[in-house]
């Protein structure tokens, strides 16, 4: 599986990420910062991402730890600022509701634990999964992203976050060079 | 968004709904014989409560029903008005 980065060809592997597939090629950096352009690589596995942040097509932002490979895929580094496209959008977006008794967020051990112990009316999302849980409000309101295209707006009767954790960076100096990373992330790859 | 309870409908969203301003201010018996002050204050002065407020609704986008309900300003919780 071929994919390009930054206008370099470097091969893939099925299932793995745009990030993961970097930091095998020995990519650590490619990234810069924001407004000193200062050089930054992959620093995390997760949806925690600050350095990694690519435009594949039309598409700004993308978090290349979440970004699956697919064969011929073409991913520009961005350095924390996205560039609009001036084709128009084909994309359709729209807005759902639903209600259950139980909503559980997160499809972890714990979250999967608790999903199958609910009773009723279970929904059960997970960010990996496609469907990001972007907001909690007042009586267990909730909202949801799926895939970026259609919004869920969520009542829930309960609401079970079983989200896990997110690593806290350990503070040294020179902490943001290419090839510093968290633990997690030094694990994972 | 919290959820209200419309006597009629039951629970419903607050988007559903109108706010009808401060419960229990009556109408001057004697409007003419009011000063400009005291008609000013019976327009537009009403409290400002942090803590339980008694207000009325209206399920405006639903059975259009009105009715009082006493919500607390800080934590939302609604009561019986």
């Amino acid at each position: 599986m071929k994919f390009t980065f930054a206008g370099t060809d470097y091969e893939g592997r099925e299932g793995e990420t745009l990030a993961a597939a970097l930091v095998r090629n020995g990519v650590l950096g490619g990234f810069r910062s924001l407004y000193r352009r200062r050089p930054r690589g992959v620093y995390t596995a997760g949806e925690e991402e600050p350095n990694a942040l690519v435009q594949i097509g039309a598409k700004p932002m993308l978090r290349a730890t979440l970004v699956e490979l697919e064969d011929g895929l073409v991913a520009e580094p961005l350095a924390g600022k996205g560039r609009l496209v001036a084709a128009a959008d084909d994309t359709r977006y729209d807005t759902m509701h639903a209600h259950c008794d139980v909503l559980v967020v997160g499809a972890g051990r714990s979250g999967t634990a608790a999903a199958e112990a609910a009773a009723g009316r279970v929904l059960h999302l997970d960010g990996r999964q496609g469907t990001w849980v972007v907001g909690l409000y007042d009586d267990n309101y909730a909202i949801a992203v799926e895939h970026g295209r259609r919004l869920w707006r969520i009542r829930a009767k309960r609401i079970v976050l079983a989200t896990g954790a997110i690593e806290r960076p350990e503070i040294f100096p020179d902490n943001d060079l290419p090839g510093t990373m968290l633990a997690v992330a030094f694990e994972r790859y | 968004m919290i959820l209200i309870p419309c006597p009629w409908c039951g629970e419903r969203d607050e988007t559903e709904f109108s706010y009808g301003g401060q419960a229990g201010v009556p109408y001057p018996a004697d409007p003419a014989a009011l000063t400009d002050e005291e008609w000013a204050r019976f327009l537009f002065f009403r409290a400002n409560p942090r803590g339980a407020s008694h207000e009325r609704w209206v399920h405006i986008h639903g059975c259009r029903r009105w009715f009082g309900l006493t919500r607390d300003t800080v934590t939302h919780r609604i009561g019986d008005g």
